[in-house]
């Protein structure tokens, strides 16, 4: 059993190249006459089927000479990564042929390169299957680095060696040059320039062709337009970028129901106006109507909206929001509703995108059931900072290097139209890297630290005069992956939560893109603001993450340990699995 | 003074009295010679040989001889292991024993060999190598000159019995070595004397060893012609040649018959016979030498090389039958001098004739022309293309389909004139065809013309042809448009190649291919069903490439889903650059024409699409690729329209996925500007799609959408749920959108 074991982790971390055979005993019928013999089972599309075997639906195309099989076969078993089939000698009719085994890539020779894409440790191809698809895979990836550096309009000249597996890839024209100009296709409602908000490029700066999807991806997701895109044109002067945009219709009415991983069953009906007025403004309204059964259901109704005020078009605009909810559980259920009304803006350097807001928020809430005060009026001054590398936000979906950071500051004073007085600090930072590369295979290794402190006055009353969203807990797939959601300290939460985690994570280890991840999570907790003299927890563990078609699916495993000197064993350090779909590190 | 006279006259008398007694020695051993030769004298005869630096030993012997006649002396040796040896070159003759019988008549000066008898023995002669020859001029060819004092040797020479047998003879220089059994009869019966020798062993070179057999037969009197036969054979099982000649030789001609037989005589030949192969070589004392060849000759070729399948082929087209042909030669001679020889050689082949191939062949040698003498024209006509496409069936050659299907008659002629070096050849060839199927047609007609030349101490090859085609109509295969299969090996893959690649001969080549408007060739899409028409005008050439262009006229298609008339595709292959699509497709709808064009580099073309009554770009783009105006997409319709366009203006789609669009419903489109590619989702049949490329960067929502029709969508979103804390939670929706 042991050895069993063993062979199936050997075969799984060795990459899905081993798990065939490695000699020629697979055997794939391509037709009744026609039979391959090769270190694993090929399949052959439709059209292929019929140059090789021949297709009685075509007049004149019935018939395929066994030497015009075998030249198609050769070329079909370029894309397949097979260059020297050889057929094996029979007096018979039938026609086999040894596949011998595939070309992997050995090496990319980058010529003719700057510096900095030949510095390219270039290892990133090394034991795939060498097919025409890989060189265009190949030469897509230098054409993008190139473009990240300034390079518009590289051509490149690609050529493989099938009997070495190097492949040579090689600049043949092109220069580093800066984005000059941007011309912007007029959109009827909008003032000219007003899609420049979401720009992630800096004009007259370096071009970096990754920034301008991402602009147009921003503008797209923001649903200010429908779509837009850019073109780029290289001249001796430098680049310039058109961007393309096709509107669409300004409303959307949504009535969609489904699932939350919190809520349960939801309803969820919304309506958005995204172009109001010439600089683009933008309002929504939605409802949501969820039912977890006894255990939790919700009510709420969102109305948010962007109103660039400004008689030009700008990146200053006012953040209006209103919420009104009702939420039941087992331990609560409250009534209330916030109005917050903040200035904010955004920021973008070649590097960084960076968004701030400051503003009022009134939030009033009435606890219908459960602990902490009944009636609560709670004005704020909250500020938020989030400064984002493009990389990682461009890289959103399939996290691999960059860095986030954000910062929420609330403060308020009891008289100042709150109950009590309760400022709160929040900040989170988390950093990826992409480790060296070897073929499919590549670590990711990522940090991540929080921290959120409440400040509250004893006399007041101190955490239990806290609405629990001001209360702190640690524990879940968030923070401290060894214990339950929401589990650390206990029910009554915690003035102050600190954490960090290290997650080691690996692509192209196994196959289907399955990615183990190793890591070790800390925290501690503590009842007194800003303090992280409390007790420490520690959760080291391992997991696997699946970028399925659908979304991505995290399972963890790992151990929650009490630090310090509390009874041994400590009643809290248990195993925890956590499932979830959707989140990342 | 006296006393002087008196001594000279007795110095007188004392020289006459001894020249009297030599002349009186001589006259007794003239008549008498036995008794200067006999055995008693023979160890002197040792004596006075070895004098004379030769070196000759014998064991014991015994000689005599008698006066038979006033004229005619006879002479008797037998010799027991006599040996002769030479020091440079080395020659060793050993033999048995030589038991010689001869009379000599002084008068005529002809021996008559009485007997000569050699039981065995053995001789061998080693050469050091070749020495290096000095430079002479080439001797005048007179063949008859050699021939006639070969004739004066036998007219001098007569014999009753001479038996020379079991001789070996062992000849050997650094890299030959023949060693033979040699045997010579000689009997004469009345008038007539034959001479028979023969030697048999073999004949070892360059690490291989073949047999050797050669064979001189005279026959004939004093003074009459002279029969000769000659034979030989060498070879082994590889290689073998036999001859036999035979003829007769008189003072002024060498008439004779040839028989010979080549086998493996070159890759693709297997044998190569002359059967009475008769030659003439008349020449009157001094004067020039005429000569006349008349030789009938067979041959059988051979598929050499090219493995087993041909090798049926070969017998099952009855390719390994003899092909007769005739080589004939008129040319004289004058002093001997080839190089004032006049004449004609030349070669014709009988109609040679398989089951699927007629080919007819002459080729001839103007002797003292000098430029180009050489001359030949092949005619090569497959009469029934379908019987030799069935023979090349399951041969490396077979024909590709979907020409396989086609029959009729191709042929092909070829005619050239070279030097006798064939390092300066010119050769003008023709092909054409008519051929025909059930559904196809390929006509076309080809002319050309291939020139070899020295130039740069390399030779210099240069290829021109022009083909026209004229009706030809050709089915293409049933290839799924949204998984079209790599049709030609990926010329980014270069195979290493082995070895040094030799560049002795620099090639040229100039082609053109001709379709012209009156007769385009059609192309049949077993797909589609449809007939499209296609001229060409293309030339390929060295250091150029292709060039020229491509054109399809005219034709209605249904595209789009809609009927649509293709006004033009022309494909331009500029001299230099890459090549340029230039394309209009005009689509009619109920309230609108749609015009597409196409232009730009073939591999990424940009597009326009204008309408009548003008509609926006979006709007048309709408049309053409929904089927419906902007006003009516769904957002995600909208959303792949935007897509659309991008990959459009950007040049992402290339003309055989704009095909595709055009041909098959289109679900949505994507496009990712940065990687430069193009992802579009089309319907196959009713609830099956397929994604024909994806983009796996730059996907920046967080989140994912699956859009499930025209309206609905399966949205997962991910939301942070508390300002304060990293709390997420995930949604997934099934919505329902529109948009006004």
């Amino acid at each position: 059993m042991r050895r069993v074991i063993f062979s199936l982790l050997v075969a799984l971390t060795a990459g899905p190249d081993l798990l065939y055979a490695s000699d020629n005993s697979v055997e794939t019928k391509v037709c009744d006459d026609f039979v391959l013999w090769g270190p694993e089972e090929l399949s052959f599309s439709s059209s292929e089927l019929h140059l090789l075997c021949g297709d009685t639906k075509a007049r004149d195309w019935q018939k395929i000479p066994r030497s015009q099989a075998l030249f198609h076969l050769k070329t079909f078993l370029q894309t397949r990564g097979y260059y020297y089939p050889e057929e094996v000698p029979n007096s018979g009719k039938l026609l086999e042929v040894r596949l011998g085994l595939p070309t992997l890539v050995t090496a990319l020779d980058l010529q003719q390169m700057p510096k900095d894409v030949e510095s390219w440790t270039a290892t990133e191809f090394n034991g795939e299957r060498l097919t025409p698809d890989l060189l265009k895979t190949i030469s897509e990836k230098v054409t993008h680095r190139l473009g990240a550096i300034g390079y518009g309009c590289p051509e490149l000249e690609t050529e493989a060696n099938p009997k070495t597996g190097r492949v040579l890839v090689a600049l043949k024209s092109g220069k580093r040059q800066n984005l000059v100009s941007v011309h912007t296709e007029e959109v009827k409602e909008l003032a000219p320039g007003t899609l420049r908000r979401y720009d992630a490029f800096v004009l007259g700066d370096t071009f970096n062709a990754p920034l301008l999807p991402l602009t147009a991806s921003r503008a797209v997701n923001d649903g200010i337009v429908r779509n837009t895109y850019f073109n780029v044109k290289c001249e001796t002067g430098g680049v310039h970028a058109e961007q393309k945009v096709l509107p669409g219709k300004p409303r959307q009415v949504t009535i969609g129901f489904g699932l939350n991983t919190d809520r349960g069953l939801s309803a969820r009906a919304s309506w958005k106006h995204s172009r109001l007025g010439a600089l683009g403004s933008q309002v929504a309204l939605t409802a949501t109507i969820s039912y977890k059964g006894n255990q939790f259901h919700s009510q709420q109704f969102e109305s948010e909206g962007k109103w660039y005020f400004l008689n030009e078009p700008s990146r200053l605009h006012f953040q209006p929001r209103l919420i009104l909810r009702r939420q039941s559980d087992n331990r609560l259920d409250v009534v209330g509703g916030e109005i917050s009304f903040a200035p904010a803006s955004t920021w973008d350097t070649q590097k960084v995108g960076w968004a701030a807001s400051v503003g009022p928020n009134l939030r009033g809430e009435r606890t219908l059931r459960g602990e902490g005060r009944r009636q609560t009026f709670f004005l704020s001054l909250v500020g938020n900072v989030s400064v984002m590398s493009h990389d990682f936000e461009w890289q959103r979906s399939e996290p691999r290097t960059g860095y986030e950071w954000t910062s929420t500051l609330a403060l308020n004073r009891k008289g100042f139209l709150a109950d009590y007085t309760a400022s709160s600090w929040q900040t989170r930072f988390t950093h990826l890297w992409a480790l060296s590369r070897q073929s499919r295979r590549q670590f990711i290794m990522g940090v991540r630290a929080g921290l959120a402190t409440t400040f509250v006055r004893d006399e007041e009353g101190g955490l239990s005069n806290l609405t629990i969203s001001l209360r702190h807990f640690l524990g879940g797939a968030g923070n401290l992956r060894g214990f339950g959601f929401q589990e650390l300290p206990g029910p009554t939460g915690a003035l102050t939560s600190f954490f960090s985690s290290a997650e080691l994570r690996s692509t192209g280890l196994l196959p289907w893109d399955l990615q183990p991840y190793v890591f070790v999570d800390a925290g501690t907790v503590s009842a007194r603001s800003l303090d992280v003299t409390g007790d420490w927890f520690t959760s080291p563990g391992f997991g696997l993450r699946w970028p399925s078609p659908i979304g991505v699916f995290r399972l963890s495993g790992a151990h929650g340990f009490a630090l310090g000197s509390h009874p041994t064993p400590d009643p809290r350090s248990h195993w925890q699995v956590h499932f979830t779909y959707g989140e990342e590190f | 003074m006296k006393l002087l006279r008196r001594i000279l006259l007795g110095l007188l008398k004392a020289l006459g009295a001894t020249l009297a007694l030599a002349i009186a020695l001589l006259a007794i051993v003239f008549f008498f010679p036995g008794i200067l030769i006999q055995d008693a004298t023979l160890p002197w005869a040792k004596r006075v040989i070895r004098a004379l630096d030769a070196d000759v030993q014998w064991r014991q012997g015994h000689w005599s001889a008698q006066s038979v006649s006033f004229w005619r002396k006879r002479l008797t040796l037998e010799l027991d292991a006599p040996c002769y040896r030479q020091a440079d070159p080395s020659v060793e003759a050993c033999l048995h024993r030589v038991a010689l019988a001869a009379t000599y008549d002084l008068r005529h000066g002809k021996l008559l060999v009485e007997r000569l008898e050699v039981p065995g023995g053995k001789i061998t002669m080693e050469g050091g190598g070749a020495k290096p020859a000095k430079e002479e001029p080439p001797a005048a060819f007179e063949p008859l000159r050699e021939v006639h004092q070969v004739r004066s040797l036998l007219a001098s020479l007569d014999w009753n019995q001479i038996r020379v047998e079991n001789v070996a003879f062992l000849l050997s220089t650094a890299d030959t070595a023949v060693r033979a059994q040699a045997n010579i009869i000689g009997t004469t019966e009345g008038p007539a004397r034959d001479l028979r020798a023969t030697a048999e062993g073999r004949l070892s070179s360059g690490g291989r060893r073949t047999p050797l057999l050669a064979r001189v037969r005279l026959r004939g009197k004093d003074d009459g012609p002279l029969d000769y036969v000659i034979g030989g054979y060498w070879g082994d099982t590889k290689q073998r040649i036999s001859a036999d000649i035979k003829g007769t030789l008189t003072d002024q001609s060498l008439q004779g018959e040839i028989n010979a037989a080549m086998a493996n005589p070159t890759n693709g030949i297997l044998n190569v016979r002359a059967t009475t192969c008769r030659f003439d070589w008349k020449q009157a004392n001094g004067g020039p030498a005429d000569i006349t060849l008349d030789c009938p000759l067979s041959t059988q070729l051979s598929p050499g090389l090219a493995g087993v399948s041909l090798n049926r082929i070969f017998r099952a087209e009855g390719m390994d039958k003899p092909i007769g042909a005739k080589l004939s030669a008129h040319v004289t001679l004058p002093d001997g001098d080839f190089e004032k020889a006049e004449g004609n050689v030349q070669l014709s082949a009988a109609d040679f004739r398989t089951t699927s191939l007629e080919a007819q062949l002459t080729a001839s040698l103007d002797v003292g022309v000098k430029t180009e003498p050489l001359k030949a024209e092949l005619r090569l006509t497959a009469p029934d293309f379908s019987a030799l496409v069935r023979r090349l069936q399951s041969s490396p050659y077979a024909v590709p389909a979907p020409f396989n299907q086609l029959d009729g008659r191709v042929s092909l002629t070829v005619k050239g004139r070279s030097d006798l070096t064939l390092q300066q050849t010119a050769l003008e060839f023709s092909v054409d065809s008519d051929l025909t199927s059930d559904f196809q047609k390929l006509a076309f007609s080809g002319s050309g013309r291939v020139g070899i030349r020295p130039e740069n101490k390399k030779s210099r090859i240069d290829f021109e042809a022009d083909v026209a085609f004229g009706d030809t109509k050709l089915s293409l295969p049933r290839l799924d448009p949204t998984r079209l299969p790599q049709l030609l090996p990926d010329p980014n893959i270069v195979y290493p190649t082995r070895g040094p690649q030799s560049n002795d001969t620099v090639f040229h080549y100039r082609v053109t291919v001709r379709a012209g408007a009156e007769h385009p060739i059609i192309l049949h899409s077993n797909q589609l069903n449809l007939d499209v028409p296609l001229e060409l005008d293309l030339l390929v050439q060295d250091g150029a490439g292709l060039s020229g262009s491509l054109k399809i006229p005219k034709f209605k298609a249904d595209l789009f889903r809609r009927d649509a008339t293709v006004r033009r595709v022309v494909i331009t292959f500029p001299k230099e650059g890459a090549a340029e699509l230039s394309a209009r497709v005009d689509i009619h709808y109920a309230e609108y024409d749609l015009t597409l064009q196409a232009f730009g580099a073939l591999d990424a073309p940009r597009y326009t699409i204008t309408s009548n009554p003008p509609l926006s770009e979006n709007s048309a783009l709408s049309l053409l690729l929904f089927g419906r105006p902007l006003e009516e997409l769904s957002p995600g319709q909208g959303e792949s329209l935007g897509n659309a366009r991008a990959a459009l203006t950007n040049g992402a789609i290339s003309a055989a996925s704009m095909y595709l669009l055009a041909s098959t419903p289109i679900e949505s489109i994507g496009y990712d500007p940065a990687a430069g590619r193009f992802q579009a989702t089309v319907r196959l049949v009713e609830g099956t799609s397929l994604r024909i490329e994806s983009a796996k960067e730059g996907v920046t929502q967080l989140g994912i959408r699956k859009r499930l029709g025209r309206d609905w969508v399966l949205n997962t979103y991910v939301e942070r749920t508390s300002l304060l804390e990293d709390r997420r939670s995930v949604s997934t929706f099934l919505e329902w959108s529109k948009t006004y």
